[in-house]
């Protein structure tokens, strides 16, 4: 206490300021270290990888890329899969979002559920039951047609197929996005434009849908270059076909021997580029519609009342429900029918169902329990990283005005702008010679997931901070509270719902992955994944067991994540 | 306890000066009000003395120590020992009562036999003592409010500020809270600083108000010295003297147009040649026409309010409120009538003082 004798009544509560302000900076400095090594170091390699040519540095490979292997047709592919994926998803996605957050439409709790499940569930999963029903040999519906009116219909190995499939995942993913914001639009302005006399149609038409204009289009974006980093649905409907796409190309030239990692990381850097480009247009866009003074969030936040459909009320339930078959119910049933039987391609009976395909992958497998031991190991590990990184640049933005705080943002959210199996190349190019020994070990795959997971997170935990009135913290200040004890009393604690709700999605997501372990694992037991097992199963052929132990996924994913939801409760 | 003394207080806000010199002091155990409209710097001052804000410049000194001076906060907000009830409350949602207004005396490091101890008598001080182990969610406006006093004081603050502590409230329990509030800050004798920009509630409360305006204090002292004798036209007019009449000096008495002559022995406007005459809707005594004197007119409008009648009046030169006790009888609109207003309630003030 050098304070003096004057300050002694108020002595113990005056404290000097130097000591946490220094804590702070710890923090952060560790926290850009991380998000260095995470996000921005594999990316500076991606470029370098792509401009190394023997001998130097040079544009060699993107001559290559060009020249030797049939780099236009791919991109071709690539485009019309990522587009005509991303135009279908919108139409089924928004339609949907606008019925269930509008009008009166019966089973909207389904359809929300369903676009949750389709969102989460395994990308090979959708893609294997269509193989299954609908293979233009083998496939199940097929063979009904062809013993019916000798014609098999349906090939689902084809870009119409992959398109087909790849919708049925990304419409969630948009009608998430937009559902989301028509519930915060105020309803007051479509209540105004039916008072005025519009039809329910006309009011969707001229209001609703010109109001979430903005989300719709950066959902639309986003699905772009999601579908741009997709490989399993490419992967199991395409390769047969002999029909390449950028994910499919990249592990093409992964895989080869020798690998061709340098034009791997040229087409990366093409498709990076490309995709930056296309967020750049939509941002653009979505400032545009600012600067004309387009303010959506006005308003007390008023449900609005629901439309009545009146005789399309059936239609629309018919729409709903449809979806919900193909893309999640069906799926799953088929998987789960296929998981049981042993003979392939047989008659439809229930003579030949049994076990044997679990006991196969889970008795049998020389390996099942490391490798299930591994997937949690790196579920684990990536959402650890992911909510400290998180919580902590989300704190640095929203709660201190240190200087570089704003590219600390930057650096956790811009990998949502690289399609995923790009970001795997710079990973293995940053990584693959390092001397520090990561290469093929979980921790790295973990890693990987962590960068690619930050941005929702980062989004996520920000609108959480966002959401925390400030006088909540102020009063602890006040009240005497320094800067780490009302984080830990009052900021992370009114956190919690949004830190769990993080958690749990990011824990779903990585227990599903398969792009990141199958490019970074290197193919022994001790860093393989459930997931990277599904696939080597499915690619020998053997799916009945690449079904089981998909199941068996579920089952574990189904164990973590009920308790989890319990745990926070229902949120009203 | 401490006294508050705020020396040239300046806050920018890029090129807008939110508070402009502004410069008071609060005795020990007073309570003193900041009464202004929205965007006066009222809030802004409050904030920089808890500490929430830093100020540009000047000097903010809270008992014996300086806590702002130079454009660097000495002592930040967590050490001024301060209590503060936010117009949002603030109350942590995750906490329960008790544990809300515990937190400033945990932060200090008190036994737990002292911490049940002060909650207790804060939570009766405050008539909630039956609501210790609840949750805030449970609690109404008022309630609520109670609890946001409880936690400010419960830990002995130096001084206590309010921001808009009443605003939250409906009428009748705005009345009831300002009763309450001066009653335990009696019963306390803490040193109040109250931010409102309702008159009625500064007038009530304080033991001194300032009235502010674009960032400075217009003027300071007793309710009843604001109240009566307001020093500029803008202080005038927000303490309710709404009606605004333009004077003119003809052969040294002051005439408004289409009035006439404004009584003798009222303000004095030194050597301007016009005047703002402002006074309040219910200072006006309403006369039939041919009663003689006064100001002539005709009821426009009646609005019946209960207690009250508010009229507006038409004359000549333009329009004025006038608010009279119902029970004195009515005026049915177009009657005419004269208008009388006491010398001593009328507020005069030279225009252009050059």
């Amino acid at each position: 206490m050098t304070a003096g004798a004057d300050t002694a009544a108020a002595g113990r509560d005056v404290r000097p300021t130097p000591r946490r302000v220094s804590g702070l900076w710890i923090a952060f400095v560790a926290t850009a270290v991380v998000l260095f090594v995470l996000t921005i170091y594999p990316m500076i390699w991606l470029v370098i990888g792509s401009l190394r040519v023997p001998g130097g540095f040079g544009m060699g490979n993107f001559v290559d890329l060009g020249e030797k292997f049939a780099f236009a047709k791919v991109l071709a592919n690539s485009w019309i899969y990522a587009f005509g994926s991303t135009g279908l998803a919108v139409t089924i996605g928004v339609s949907l979002a606008v019925l269930v957050a509008r009008t009166d439409m019966p089973f909207k709790r389904v359809a929300r559920l369903s676009a949750v499940l389709a969102f989460v569930s395994p990308p090979w999963l959708t893609a294997m039951a269509y193989v299954y029903v609908a293979s233009p040999n083998a496939g199940l519906v097929n063979r009904v047609f062809h013993d019916l009116f000798g014609v098999k219909p349906f090939d689902i190995q084809s870009m119409g197929g992959m398109i087909f499939v790849t919708a049925l995942f990304l419409y969630a993913f948009v009608f998430l996005t937009v559902e989301a914001a028509l519930a915060s639009v105020d309803g007051s302005f479509e209540e105004a434009a039916r008072v005025s006399g519009a039809r329910p149609l006309t009011v969707v038409r001229t209001v609703t849908l010109p109001l979430v204009t903005p989300a719709i289009v950066s959902a639309a974006a986003f699905s772009v270059i999601i579908s741009w980093g997709l490989f399993a649905a490419p992967a199991i409907l395409g390769m047969p076909a002999r029909i390449y796409v950028f994910g499919t190309q990249l592990y093409l030239f992964l895989s080869a021997f020798p690998p061709r990692l340098e034009m791997a990381a040229a087409m990366g850097v093409l498709f990076v580029a490309t995709a930056m480009l296309l967020a750049a247009v939509a941002w653009v866009f979505r400032r545009r519609r600012r600067d004309r003074s387009f303010a959506v969030v006005a308003g007390k936040g008023v449900k609005a009342a629901s439309m009545p459909l009146g005789r399309w009320r059936l239609v629309a339930a018919g729409f709903a429900l449809g979806v919900t078959m193909l893309s999640v119910v069906g799926p799953f049933l088929v998987v789960l029918w296929m998981s049981l039987n042993v003979k392939w391609f047989g008659s439809i009976g229930l003579a030949n169902l049994s076990l044997a395909n679990f006991r196969y992958v889970i008795l049998e497998y020389f390996a099942f329990w490391q490798v299930a031991g591994n997937t949690l190991k790196i579920a684990a590990m990536d959402v650890t990283m992911v909510l400290l990184t998180a919580t902590a640049v989300s704190y640095f933005v929203r709660r201190t005005t240190l200087p570089g705080r704003f590219v600390l943002q930057g650096a956790a959210l811009y990998t949502v702008l690289v399609p995923s199996v790009a970001f795997l190349t710079a990973v293995m190019w940053a990584w693959i010679g390092s001397p520090i020994g990561l290469w093929g070990s979980l921790v790295l795959i973990a890693m990987t997931q962590a960068a690619r997971s930050l941005p929702i997170a980062t989004r996520n935990i920000g609108d959480g901070f966002g959401q925390i009135d400030r006088p909540l913290e102020e009063a602890a200040a006040v009240c005497g509270a320094g800067r780490g004890r009302i984080a830990a009393t009052v900021t992370l604690p009114l956190l919690r719902p949004v830190l769990l709700s993080v958690f749990a999605l990011d824990f779903l997501s990585a227990l599903r992955d398969l792009n990141t372990p199958l490019f970074l694992g290197g193919g022994s037991a001790g860093s393989m994944t459930l997931s990277v097992l599904i696939f080597q199963l499915w690619s020998e052929t053997r799916m009945g067991e690449a079904a089981a132990l998909t199941i068996v996924l579920l089952g574990l994913t189904l164990a973590v994540f009920v308790p989890v939801s319990r745990a926070f409760g229902r949120r009203t | 306890m401490s006294r508050v003394e705020v020396n040239q207080l300046v806050k920018t806000f890029g090129s807008v000066n939110a508070i402009d010199g502004v410069s008071f002091v609060v005795p020990e155990g007073e309570i003193a009000t900041m009464l202004g409209p929205s965007g006066c710097g009222k809030t802004t001052t409050l904030r920089c003395i808890a500490g929430l804000e830093t100020a540009t410049a000047g000097e903010i000194v809270i008992g014996v120590r300086t806590v702002f001076a130079d454009g660097r906060d000495r002592v930040p907000v967590e050490a001024r020992n301060l209590g503060m009830v936010f117009q949002s409350y603030a109350i942590w949602p995750h906490m329960t009562i008790a544990d809300n207004v515990a937190y400033g005396l945990r932060v200090r490091r008190r036994s737990r036999a002292e911490v049940e101890e002060r909650v207790r008598s804060a939570l009766a001080l405050v008539r909630l003592a039956n609501y210790a182990d609840r949750y805030p969610g449970q609690l109404s406006g008022g309630q609520m409010q109670r609890v946001v006093l409880a936690r400010a004081i419960a830990y002995d603050p130096e001084i206590l500020l309010l921001d808009e502590p009443l605003a939250n409230l409906d009428t009748h329990l705005r009345v009831e809270m300002r009763q309450e509030l001066k009653r335990i800050q009696r019963e306390t004798g803490t040193t109040m600083i109250a931010v409102t920009h309702d008159q009625s509630e500064a007038l009530a409360l304080s033991d001194q108000i300032l009235v502010m305006g674009a960032g400075r204090v217009l003027q300071r002292g007793a309710p009843e010295d604001i109240f009566r004798r307001p020093q500029t036209a803008e202080v005038a007019h927000f303490l309710g003297a709404t009606n605004e009449l333009a004077a003119r000096r003809v052969d040294g008495r002051l005439v408004v147009d289409g009035l006439g002559l404004l009584p003798d022995g009222v303000g004095d406007i030194g050597g301007a040649a016009s005047a703002r005459v402002l006074f309040r809707p219910s200072d006006v005594i309403l006369r039939p026409a041919d009663a003689g004197g006064g100001w002539p007119g005709e009821v426009v409008l009646e609005q019946y309010l209960g207690p009250d009648v508010h009229y507006l009046v038409r004359f000549a030169g333009g329009e004025v409120t006038v608010d009279v006790p119902s029970h004195s009888g009515m005026f049915a609109e177009g009657t005419a009538v004269s208008l009388h207003v006491a010398p001593d309630s009328l507020f005069v003030y030279p225009e252009g003082a050059s």
